[in-house]
């Protein structure tokens, strides 16, 4: 279906990528990599051709192995160029399998993962080394490029993981031509013009274009002499020498069990997941784009921020590399989310890696969906968890041999088993509601109770029973001397007697008018507003009281009794012109106990005092 | 105590225990050998609770009879101190029953030590009376808070240094069942009546609930906040196979529901280091780990069928207690009947 253009262009790009495989192979670096302008986007360098010269761990080829090495390496860089458009293919690629000759992630070597992740970068005007490089037009030689500040090298912690110590970004054609290699190479400037010349030489066997002597075979050359090194094809594989790749398969183990023990949604053996994997491979693209177009600091999603410091930690090893707090520019996020997503989704990858922690295996298996009966209830469900909630009701009744057997402590503990708290609780519920009924009794009784907060009751009711004790105690005062007095004076003057203590009782009781001391109600009192005079006597046990009101006067009398008595008091009264108008007699032990009510016939009104006086005479003839 | 290899699958580890046993708890260090504190279960009152160490390379089981204690109210849950000081050959380990207690195991090595009481912590005014706790969480970023739950509805945060309370809330109007605590001052818990609320040390008069379960009153009998991100919760309902994932940003809906379970669910775990992984165990003896979508932008819903889990274990029995290791994240500790297992990830 291709059309004839498309043909051409096929045959193009393998013609530029054979000239790239020359340059590489020339100067027997790890990688190179032709970054050009996108089509889609204005001033964005993406990944347009590259060619993998580096180190190689397992072979997989359709060719037998006796093939040119050239052709070898340009295989290689296809197979990871497949790799990597499969992994981050769409959705419709889900149940894509590979053929069994492709590279799975599982054979890939650091260096060819870093090559690998490189095809996903991009970078806008003037971002990271491609981008200053046209935007400069200058080239840019990075040696310590796993050193290097994430600013100035977007890839350096991926550089680290690679092993990849020195880059050099040429501008070239419409873009920029991109070499790196796991040695470290000093700046040349002579190495960045054969590379630009030695490009255009469609040289297709490898061997020495460059005529320089050549010392045998390079160990790691510290010298930097790389031009120099011969080139021989079975260098081309071994290169980067042993030390390196022994390095990265030590490196390996250790990154994967790490990796291992941070990312638990490993050892998954179903590899149709893929479209997880993919789908955020395709989500960080965007999200670089975005991040790259707008400048802005990335929003990520936290959640997604968090695994990957953790990723990055064992990446690099734990050294005091100060990664990715997360406040970093957008490269170094994107880096995160690119990383992100290649670790923690890329299941195969941690599948296999656990092949090399040396075969043990998960206690768990990927859960398949049964269609066998689907909610399977036994009868008592969660029994123990219901019984460790349940807060020792399945101590069974006795518990009063638990108490005894416990030791010590438990013995004061336990009381019933079932439902002590509650109990606890509805006893301290019950005396919250005893004491606010007695609250609210007395208020009913202190009179002067105007607000219904308990603090207020209680304050009034101190001050009742004050004022309670205080005329309590003048009443006995005021009884003690008016006995006295009478006593002392009834020899002497009997009227003065009594209009002294009747004055002197009046005052007193002036004041006390609340005092109820026969358990008569203070409101009823107050409301009768009346003159209380009492008189006690305790010689003749005569006992009257005369009450005034505006109209009635009521008369309680407590005498001995006698013939007549009752008679000569109603006349004793009439004479004082009050009529009677109800009277309540009774007589008990020789004791007369009177009530009368009378009205006051005239207006003139008698005292209570006269009153009184003349019910003594009347009572005192005997 | 024997160990044997479970003939189903080779890659648990067995451990016979001599009663049944519920509480579970790794020790946090990260020295080799795996540490694990196991409480017994008896309806009786002569618990225990035994220490066993495990070696991953050997992964053999060695019992520590010396450290062991006992603990007659059976212990509702155990936890080691979240942050031991390393190469130190104490720990502190606290459990719950009916009162909370504090105890420092001293393992000198090769099977030599022992355990002893340092303190209880209780806090009824009267000895007639005590509230079972039912569970209680150490405070990782204050590790001198924990906070228990209890069956009188309410929720005590103790200062164990100062072995005293730092205060004690009426949480909810039942029994609460769980507490899990989220920052230094804000904690959960759940309830008989059936909510998750989230309780801030700084404004104790409030609580925010966070989810009420659908059919009113089912009480949610335990809670697991995601350390790793503290946007999620965990939540499991009385008889119900179902986990409810809460995002305390979108309160009352949940995140999602995971059904997978055939019978009800006991117990679960988040991944300590992995931000959105959850492992979970219920009656029909499996163990699931599930990786919990991320709370869904709005317009977007869950696939109808529900959230799959990726890997599954069976164990053969009713599993009550599942705990992931701290320390060692690719190992988790079940517990079924009498028998302890250690699987790996």
């Amino acid at each position: 279906m291709e059309a004839p253009g498309a043909y051409q262009e096929e045959v193009q790009q393998q013609r530029f990528r054979r000239q790239l495989a020359a340059v590489v192979r020339n100067f027997q670096w790890s990688y190179a990599i032709f970054w050009s302008i996108s089509t889609t986007q204005p001033e964005v360098l993406v990944w347009s051709a590259g060619y993998y010269n580096g180190d190689i761990k397992t072979r997989k080829t359709t060719q037998p192995m006796e093939f040119k090495d050239d052709e070898m390496g340009l295989e290689r860089s296809e197979q990871l160029r497949e790799l990597y458009i499969s992994l981050s293919a769409g959705d419709t690629n889900q149940q894509c399998k590979r053929p069994s000759a492709s590279l799975s992630p599982e054979d890939l070597t650091d260096t060819e993962w870093y090559y690998l992740v490189c095809m996903s970068f991009t970078f806008g005007p003037g971002r990271g080394l491609p981008g200053k490089v046209l935007a400069s037009n200058e080239q840019i030689w990075l040696c310590n490029a796993q050193f290097a500040d994430s600013k100035t090298f977007t890839r350096s912690l991926l550089a680290k993981s690679a092993s990849m110590q020195t880059i050099v970004c040429v501008p070239f054609m419409n873009g920029v031509l991109e070499l790196g290699t796991t040695e470290m190479v000093l700046e040349d400037q002579a190495l960045i013009k054969h590379i630009t010349t030695s490009f255009w030489e469609m040289s297709f066997p490898v061997c020495t274009e460059q005529s320089i002597s050549s010392p045998p075979f390079p160990e790691r050359d510290e010298e930097n002499n790389m031009i120099d090194a011969v080139i021989s094809p079975s260098a081309l594989f071994s290169l980067p020498n042993d030390n390196t790749s022994k390095e990265a398969e030590e490196l390996h183990p250790n990154i994967y069990e790490d990796l291992n023990i941070d990312s638990p949604d490993d050892s998954w053996k179903d590899p149709t997941n893929t479209q997880q994997m993919a789908g955020s491979f395709g989500f960080n693209t965007e999200l670089i784009d975005d991040e790259f177009s707008n400048g802005v600091n990335g929003s990520l999603i936290p959640s997604e921020c968090v695994f990957p410091k953790a990723a990055f930690d064992i990446l690099t090893e734990k050294t005091e590399l100060n990664l990715v707090s997360l406040d970093l520019d957008d490269d170094a996020s994107y880096y995160a989310n690119t990383l992100v997503s290649i670790l923690k989704n890329s299941k195969e990858l941690n599948s296999f890696s656990r092949n090399l922690i040396g075969g043990c295996e998960s206690s768990f298996v990927v859960w398949r969906k049964s269609f066998e009966a689907e909610k399977v209830v036994t009868g008592a469900s969660q029994k123990l968890l219901k019984k460790v909630l349940s807060g020792g009701t399945w101590i069974n009744g006795d518990c009063v041999k638990g108490v005894q057997e416990g030791v010590g402590l438990q013995s004061q503990v336990w009381k019933c088993g079932v439902d002590v708290s509650a109990s606890h609780v509805m006893s301290e519920r019950r005396r919250r509601e005893k004491l606010n009924e007695k609250f609210v009794a007395l208020r009913s009784i202190v009179p002067s109770i105007s607000k219904v907060d308990k603090a207020s009751i209680l304050g009034d009711t101190i001050e009742y029973v004050k004022e309670l004790e205080r005329r309590v105690e003048e009443l006995e005062s005021c009884q003690e001397l008016f006995d006295h007095e009478s006593r002392a004076l009834r020899k002497n003057n009997p009227d003065l007697v009594e209009r002294t203590s009747d004055n002197y009782c009046v005052k007193a009781m002036s004041n006390g008018k609340k005092i109820s001391l026969n358990k008569r109600k203070v409101r009823d009192i107050d409301e009768a507003e009346a003159e209380q005079h009492w008189v006690f006597s305790k010689d003749s046990h005569l006992d009257i009281n005369v009450t005034m009101s505006d109209q009635e006067a009521l008369l309680v009398l407590h005498c001995q009794w006698r013939e007549f008595l009752l008679l000569e008091i109603l006349e004793a009264i009439g004479n004082l012109h009050l009529d009677p108008v109800s009277v309540q007699s009774s007589i008990s032990e020789s004791v007369l106990a009177l009530t009368i009510k009378a009205k006051f016939i005239k207006s003139v009104v008698a005292s209570p005092g006269m009153i009184k006086q003349s019910l003594q005479r009347v009572v005192g003839k005997c | 105590m024997e160990q044997s290899s479970s003939l189903l699958n080779p890659n648990a580890y067995t451990m016979d225990s001599p009663h049944p046993v519920y509480a579970m708890a790794f020790s946090p260090s990260v020295s080799s050998p795996l540490r694990l504190a196991l409480g017994s279960f008896l309806e009786e009152y002569n618990n225990r609770v035994d220490f066993v160490t495990f070696d991953e390379e050997s992964t053999v089981f060695r019992p520590e009879p010396a450290l062991s204690f006992d603990h007659p109210y059976p212990a509702t849950k155990l936890m080691f101190h979240p942050r031991p000081i390393p190469s130190s050959t104490s720990s502190l380990i606290a459990s719950s029953g009916d009162f909370l207690r504090l105890w420092q195991v001293n393992h000198d090595g090769d099977g030599a030590g022992k355990s002893e009481l340092r303190s209880v912590l209780n806090n009824s005014k009267s000895s007639d009376f005590c509230a079972p706790l039912t569970s209680f969480d150490w405070n990782e970023a204050e590790p001198r808070r924990i906070g228990t739950s209890s069956i009188d509805t309410t929720c005590t945060v103790w200062d164990i240094e100062r072995g005293a309370v730092e205060t004690q809330l009426i949480a909810h109007d039942k029994e609460v069942y769980d507490i899990a605590w989220g920052e230094a001052g804000v904690f959960a818990s759940v309830s008989a009546d059936g909510s998750v609320r989230i309780f801030d040390l700084r404004d104790k008069e409030h609580s925010t609930i966070v989810y009420e379960s659908p059919r009113p009153d089912t009480p949610l009998l335990r809670l697991a906040w995601n350390k790793s991100d503290l946007r999620y919760m965990a939540a499991i309902l009385m008889d119900s196979n179902r986990i409810i994932i809460l995002d305390i940003r979108s309160p009352a809906i949940p995140v999602a529901e995971l059904q997978r379970h055939r019978a009800c669910v006991n117990t679960l775990a988040w991944a300590p280091q992995a931000p959105r992984h959850l492992c979970s165990a219920g009656d029909d003896g499996q163990a699931l780990i599930w990786e919990v979508p991320a709370a869904a932008a709005p317009g977007t819903t869950l696939p109808p069928e529900g959230v799959d889990p990726m890997l599954s274990y069976s164990a053969g029995a009713e599993i009550n207690q599942l705990q992931w290791s701290a320390a060692h994240p690719d190992w988790i500790g079940i517990a079924f009947e009498s028998k302890v297992q250690l699987l790996r990830v």
